[in-house]
């Protein structure tokens, strides 16, 4: 018996990994960042966050990007386009191919957010407010042959349950971004609720393999090397599970709260001036974006 | 690969078969298919199927002899019946393990289910009805060291559907019977199990933005204690940092608590079980959602109804993320009484000519009284809270009283009143909606013209409290069931659902439901037709959602 409880006290010590500091070295704020004053939120409408995962040596992938620029164009600012490179096959630099496809647009944040709710059906896939679409396992993709331009618009008439603004801007001395979004919650919400920030860059020139098929009229099939990557996701700010803000069922209606993030660019290739930061209010439990907004980093 | 396991296995049955021919082999199993033709129903929601038909069956072979024993379950679901998760398609093994027992030794490799102690800790079960299946595949050791003295040992992944999950469960699991130590021990009215359980789960750190612990623990203690028809019992489990999809990656540990006592005696029953669950979501992936491979269960502490819109309207989920939950249930025979006869030889009116069963059960889950983590941020603690401490938010509540007694000796009937709160916003996972107050009448009668034929009505009602604070949801119901029975070999039933209290009258709709069976010997047929509600399908805490359809149905189950 003494034996047998040794060997179980030997085991369990061996099976538990204790995680003091879950985050690493994240910065959460940088203390440069002067928090803005937000003008009352007039917006009544759902935004809504199409994600699109992508890379540049997915040859169908610019089909997505084209119906989501379409709907965009359709509909307008209440659509936000978040473009996800993920995937190795698809989105790892080529070295047998240089010079073309070196730029790796590949994000932690971004394979963190493919392995959460995507990782089924493959590039090109999107998801539309992280919407539980299907059962599991591919619960939040959708396939982008499948036509999502109805499911986009029978979102865009909801009312909102939390209202969602951002400022943002960049310090160029500090290479820092900072942001802040102001979150006001319209509806009793049951349950907990995070806030998400993320940093694009818009109009990246970069490679790009192309079908032929479904994309850009001007664009021939093959490899493009002046292809235009919009809204690419650079950074997911406050990691891609952001912070909880709202306990469900504690939560008043016209309770407002401002919430902030910053980010210390040291990558020189990017461009500052394409900057854009994408901030969102998701429901914790089943995951759907209730609201986003989009802010020019200025 | 399955081919393969096939072949391996009754290559093993077959070897077994031939070198331990001292005693008989046998083999047994059972065989389900449900097979279901769905017409679209715009009215009732029920969407269209493209493969028209849709089902699901599974069969069964085990095989024994002496002390082995092996088998396999073959399931298809080609493709799964509307409302089974998704996951579920195609053809295949399912289920197959050997296993063998010598010397107080048990081995199963394989596949298997196991429990340790109330299940807060480990249990891989199957619940058919639900489509829940996170059985193990791998190792199983039992072991009988002392008189008294029971060890377990598990190793393996669980499934996912036709695969497995990408974490490794292993865990030991230890209970004493102290009174089967000595004989003096054993001598003793009061008698008393203690047990003791680890269960670990490795998955390897797939995020880049948090640094996750690969080995998550767990552990358990728990103590019963039985002296004539009193019971008092316990389990305590504690887990360690786990961040996953449920909690939100939060790095809180878990922990639960779940207390029960039982008195019992001739005529009169009482129990009262209390429960804390606090973080315990324990899943062999993360990442997964659903009732996908979790390792552990959480004990309902509600009453599993059984009458249409008691069971499938309002049924509580257990909630893995924190709850506080007490149930206590009674029940009391109220004995016959005899009278004399009156003087003029006429029978006296006796109310007491038979005897009634009452039993009362009141059960209520809290949410915990907990605090956000104002540095969530940094800590990723999520909140904190006081243990065993419930929150005034009321999740859900059942008083509900049964009242059952014969009138004849042809006739009886039951009576049940169910009061229920019930947080659909949480429950069901809604935005806006709110708490729903539902009283419930279910009154059952059976009337029995020979040994063979019985003729049974039900009529339930159900309505919701349409006043502030509450929330109406559908409104008012009404269900009637008719029931004819010829024994053994025929049954016959109607069933009609009218939701005539519902704000919106083009879905003041009825669900009419018919079915016809048919038993012969191990072997039932059943063939139904109809509309079925959109309702929630829930077995020990435990739910699935499902949708509404209209269509035919056709079930065989069968025995060998």
């Amino acid at each position: 018996m003494k034996n047998l409880a040794i060997l179980i006290a030997l085991f369990a010590a061996f099976s538990c990994d204790y995680v003091e500091n879950p985050l690493g070295d994240a910065i959460i704020v940088d203390p440069s960042c002067v928090e803005p004053t937000f003008a009352p939120n007039t917006n009544t409408k759902r935004n809504v966050i199409i994600e699109d995962f992508t890379g540049f040596r997915c040859n169908n992938c610019p089909a997505a990007a084209y119906q989501i620029d379409t709907i965009k164009g359709n509909i307008g600012k209440q659509i936000i386009p978040v473009a996800v490179h993920v995937v190795d096959q698809f989105a790892a630099p080529d070295p047998s191919k240089a010079p073309k496809y070196q730029t790796d647009f590949r994000t932690p944040g971004g394979t963190d957010i493919w392995t959460a709710y995507g990782g089924v059906i493959g590039l090109p896939s999107i998801m539309i407010n992280r919407i539980d679409t299907f059962n599991n396992p591919a619960r939040f993709q959708i396939n982008y042959l499948t036509p999502f331009n109805e499911q986009v618009r029978k979102l865009i008439d909801d009312v909102p349950v939390v209202n969602i603004q951002v400022k943002a801007n960049y310090i160029a001395s500090k290479s820092l971004v900072c942001a802040y979004a102001e979150t006001e919650v319209l509806s009793t919400l049951a349950d907990d609720h995070s806030i998400v920030f993320m940093l694009l860059e818009d109009s990246i020139i970069d490679w790009q393999l192309y079908s032929g098929a479904g994309g850009y009229p001007f664009y021939s099939a093959g490899d493009i090397p002046d292809y235009i990557h919009k809204h690419v996701l650079r950074k997911s700010m406050n990691n891609y599970l952001g912070e909880t803000i709202i306990t469900g069922g504690s939560n008043a209606v016209g309770d407002k709260a401002i919430w902030p993030s910053s980010y210390i660019v040291t990558e020189s290739s990017w461009d500052p001036t394409h900057f854009e930061v994408v901030a969102f209010v998701y429901n914790n439990r089943t995951k759907e974006i209730m609201q986003a907004y989009k802010a020019n980093v200025e | 690969m399955k081919k393969t396991a096939l072949a391996v296995l009754l290559s093993v049955i077959y070897t077994a078969s031939y070198t331990q021919n001292s005693e008989e082999a046998q083999i047994h199993g059972n065989i389900q298919t449900d097979v279901q033709y769905y017409n679209p129903d715009t009215i009732i929601g029920a969407p269209p199927v493209p493969e028209k038909m849709l089902m699901n069956g599974f069969a069964n072979i085990n095989f024994t002899k002496g002390n082995f024993s092996a088998g396999v379950r073959y399931e298809s679901y080609l493709n799964a019946l509307l409302g089974f998760p998704e996951g579920y398609r195609g053809t295949g093994i399912g289920y197959r393990y050997a296993s063998y027992t010598l010397d107080g030794i048990e081995v199963t490799a394989g596949n298997f289910y196991e429990q340790f102690g109330s299940g807060m800790i480990l249990r891989a079960y199957e619940e058919r009805g639900l489509g829940y299946d996170n059985a193990m595949d791998g190792f199983r050791v039992k072991y009988n060291p002392y008189r008294g003295v029971y060890l377990k040992g598990v190793y393996g992944k669980q499934r996912l559907f036709f695969s497995q999950g990408p974490g490794i469960v292993r865990g030991v699991d230890g209970e004493v019977v102290l009174n089967e130590l000595s004989d003096s021990l054993d001598k003793l009215k009061t008698r008393v199990v203690l047990g003791g359980s680890f269960v670990s789960k490795y998955q390897a750190d797939d995020n880049q933005s948090l640094i996750l612990p690969e080995n998550v623990g767990s552990y358990a203690g728990r103590i019963n204690i039985y002296r004539g028809g009193f019971s008092l019992g316990g389990e305590y489990v504690e887990k360690i940092n786990d961040p996953s999809a449920d909690n939100n990656f939060i790095y809180k540990k878990g922990r639960g608590l779940i207390i029960n006592s039982a008195y019992s005696m001739k005529g009169f029953g009482a129990s009262f079980t209390a429960k804390t669950i606090d973080n315990m979501s324990y899943r062999s992936d993360r990442n997964q959602g659903q009732q996908n491979v979790f390792i552990n269960y959480i004990p309902a502490t509600t009453k599993q109804h059984t009458y249409n819109l008691p069971a499938t309207l309002y049924p509580y989920a257990v909630q893995p993320n924190g709850e506080v939950a007490f149930q206590g249930d009674v029940s009391y025979k109220l004995n016959k009484v005899k009278k004399k006869k009156n003087e003029d030889g006429t029978k006296p009116f006796n109310l007491r000519k038979y005897a009634t069963y009452i039993s009362v059960n009141w059960s209520s889950a809290f949410a915990l009284d907990s605090t956000p983590d104002a540095n969530n941020t940094v800590t990723r603690q999520g909140y904190t809270t006081r243990f065993f401490r419930p929150d005034k938010r009321v999740y859900f509540s059942d008083f509900n009283v049964e009242l059952k007694r014969k009138l004849s000796p042809k006739a009886r009937f039951t009576y049940s009143y169910f009061n229920m709160r019930y947080d659909k916003d949480l429950i069901e996972g809604k935005v806006g909606t709110g708490v729903v107050n539902a009283s419930i009448h279910v009154l059952d009668f059976t009337y029995k013209f020979n040994s063979k034929k019985s003729l049974r009505f039900e009529a339930q009602h159900l309505g919701t409290n349409k006043n502030k604070p509450y929330y109406k949801d559908q409104g008012n119901w009404v269900t009637g069931l008719v029931e004819y029975t010829i024994s053994p070999g025929w049954f016959f039933a109607v069933l009609d659902q009218y939701n005539y209290g519902n704000d919106n009258t083009t879905q003041r709709i009825h669900y009419l439901f018919g079915s016809v069976g048919y038993i012969k010997k191990a072997n039932r047929f059943t063939l139904s037709y109809g509309r079925q509600r959109a309702g929630i399908f829930c077995v020990g805490g435990v739910c699935r959602v499902v949708p509404a359809s209209n269509g035919i149905t056709f079930s065989l189950t069968s025995t060998f």
